[in-house]
């Protein structure tokens, strides 16, 4: 991403203002490993660094490494939780958050400590702020259409894209309100991340909402001449982050997901793991019916059921 | 009308685009081979159509005989290769359409299926309904002609929480952020379909849908009321309660008046509807007067069930949800 000029000069200013050359290279190094200002500026060890010189340098270096967002999200923590034990008062910082909002589109989120893409004007696939090789807690949403072979091979081919269009739209609905973001989607069903907030219980909605609408859309507005199935799976755990989606898939947690939504889950249901459960009050769990995996693992599961 | 499509040819949901025109219908098309699964099945009032390209020569005759056995439902049919030598035979049998391919080129539209629902004396919605309610005064699809003062026909429902006493423990603050958001939720959901939070009290309230003798949109979403509560209650509550509500739906007559000048309306319609949600309504269903009932989707018939008459109107109960 692009980092106006304007900003990049307001924080080699708040740099050079509010820190001395020691702390400014801590930071560096926090931010980039293996971090060398001198290497970089080309002056000697031997030498002085010109503050400001040391500063523009390092905000620049920062800027390249893709990590300028991160280093201003750092430097919030250092006046408002602290950097190694004590609060530093950062210059121009309220200014620097107000043009990432204004020029970048980019809001702070105070539960994860980092800045991410403002949802309303875009929706990017890592929310902006996922970097690559970290490790990210993240909850997942898989979904799997039950049956795709038989229905692709009985209907015809524009009907079934019909269909898991409208079905595509349910699910983007149901996640696009709760900042969940499509991570993969495929012919037969998708993947889905959720990471702000109480992510646990926005995938688990998501999921509710899904289940629901496709309850009342296979009643009244179902092109095929059966009812559209799926299975959904709703799991919390680590992964890291990579752009490359075959990676991804084989991260624990996905797979976890993934084993969850075809092992444990009935057609036109959503099973939820225990990281997730855990994180629900029990008047949501209340309906939900419960699924043995082992003597000391349940799953939940929720489905609509209506009196005979 | 729910109009099923039994064919497998390509492209066929083409020739009947038309009839998607009217919101009102619901196309289904589904492959041939389904036809004697579900022949059985299909709801009452459905006018289905047989591809007869799609059943080898041997299976079209027993498909058509099949077809003339049908109670309730109309049937017609598709043939794109001309294979049927005598057509009016098919109208002696009870048919109520022929497709050629010409027409299929040409397109179904809305026009032929009024002529087909005339000739086969199938009534449309609005047309059952004069025949019922012979005092309706439609109001529209809208607010644009509902004026103050005067008399119209409205979709009413009555949605109001009953486990008040749950909601009232959570303490003064947290139940009028409760009940606020509660509101605001309804307001969301109606909003888009035109409907006006008409009365509001403290715990529920009625809204008004504007009626064209068509369609009731209020159905599905009174329907999706009742499948959203937990989605609803952990969205809007947050707190470890859920929320419980009664819905009362009925179609009837008032004088219109704007919000806050309700008091004076002397309407029957009011009344039922009121007494209907708060008198007989068990806790946490959605209730519906039989004229509702008849504006409903078929789609959604099925999840009815009779629940006795009260004060002079059979009643309906969605299927409570377990």
């Amino acid at each position: 991403m692009q980092i106006p000029s304007s900003l990049v000069t307001l924080a080699t200013k708040a740099l050079a203002e509010s820190m001395d050359f020691n702390l400014m290279t801590h930071v560096a190094k926090d931010i980039i490993d293996g971090y060398d200002v001198f290497k970089r500026t080309g002056f000697r060890e031997s030498m002085v660094i010109p503050q400001r010189d040391a500063a523009r340098q390092i905000v620049q270096d920062i800027v390249k490494s893709g990590m300028f967002f991160y280093f201003v999200a750092l430097l919030i923590q250092m006046q408002t939780s602290g950097y190694k034990g004590r609060i530093y008062n950062v210059s121009y910082l309220k200014d620097m958050v107000k043009l990432i909002n204004d020029d970048c589109g980019y809001i702070y989120d105070v539960e994860n400590k980092l800045f991410v893409e403002n949802p309303s004007r875009r929706r990017t696939r890592n929310w902006g702020a996922f970097l690559e090789g970290r490790d990210y807690i993240v909850s997942f949403l898989r979904l799997d259409i039950v049956g795709n072979s038989q229905l692709v091979r009985k209907y015809p081919e524009n009907l079934i894209h019909a269909t898991y269009a409208d079905l595509r739209k349910i699910v983007e609905r149901a996640i696009d309100k709760r900042n969940g973001r499509i991570w993969n989607w495929e012919g037969d069903g998708g993947l889905v991340a959720f990471y702000f907030a109480s992510k646990s219980l926005l995938a688990t909605l998501s999921g509710m909402e899904i289940i629901n609408e496709l309850f009342v859309y296979n009643l009244l507005r179902c092109r095929l001449g059966e009812p559209v199935q799926v299975r959904v799976a709703v799991n919390t755990g680590l992964c890291e982050y990579t752009e490359d989606f075959e990676e991804l898939m084989k991260n624990d947690s996905i797979k976890e997901t993934v084993q969850i939504e075809s092992k444990y889950t009935k057609p036109n249901s959503m099973t939820i793991s225990n990281t997730v459960s855990s994180k629900l009050d029990a008047s949501l769990l209340s309906g939900f019916d419960t699924v043995e995996v082992d003597a000391r693992t349940k799953y939940y599961g929720y489905s609509i059921n209506l009196e005979k | 009308m729910k109009i099923i499509i039994f064919s497998n040819t390509k492209n066929i949901e083409k020739s009947f685009a038309g009839l998607a025109r009217n919101k009102s219908n619901v196309l289904q098309i589904s492959p041939a081979a389904e036809l004697k699964k579900t022949v059985k099945k299909i709801p009452e009032g459905s006018l289905v159509y047989a591809d007869l390209s799609s059943f080898s020569k041997t299976e079209a005759p027993q498909v058509l005989k099949q077809l003339a056995k049908l109670e309730g439902s109309s049937y017609a049919v598709i043939d794109p290769k001309g294979s049927v030598t005598d057509v009016a035979e098919l109208f002696h049998n009870g048919a109520a359409d022929y497709i050629s391919a010409p027409v299929m080129k040409k397109g179904v539209s809305l026009k032929r299926l009024e002529e087909l629902m005339k000739f086969k004396k199938i009534e449309a919605p609005d047309e059952k309904l004069k025949a019922m309610k012979k005092d309706y005064i439609l109001s529209g699809t809208d607010w644009k002609k509902v004026q103050v003062g005067k008399e119209y026909t409205f979709c009413f429902l009555l949605v109001e929480l009953d486990n008040k006493n749950d909601l009232k423990g959570t303490g003064p603050e947290q139940f009028s952020r409760i009940t606020t958001a509660f509101r605001q939720y309804i307001e969301g959901v109606v909003t888009p379909l035109n409907g006006k939070i008409w009365i509001w009290m403290d715990f529920g309230g009625l809204v008004l849908f504007p009626f064209d003798g068509r369609k009731c949109d209020a159905i599905e979403t009174a329907f999706k009321l009742m499948l959203d509560r937990k989605l609803m209650s952990a969205m809007i509550v947050q707190l470890d309660i859920n929320l419980s509500y009664r819905i009362a739906l009925h179609i009837g007559n008032t004088v219109y008046k704007t919000k806050g000048e309700t008091g004076t309306i002397i309407s029957d319609s009011i009344n039922s509807v009121f007494h209907l949600g708060q008198k007989y309504a068990e806790p946490g269903c959605f209730y519906m007067t039989d004229d509702a009932f008849l504006l409903t989707p078929a789609g959604l018939m099925n999840m009815f069930v009779p629940a006795g008459t009260y004060e002079g109107r059979n009643i309906l109960r969605m299927r409570k949800i377990l």
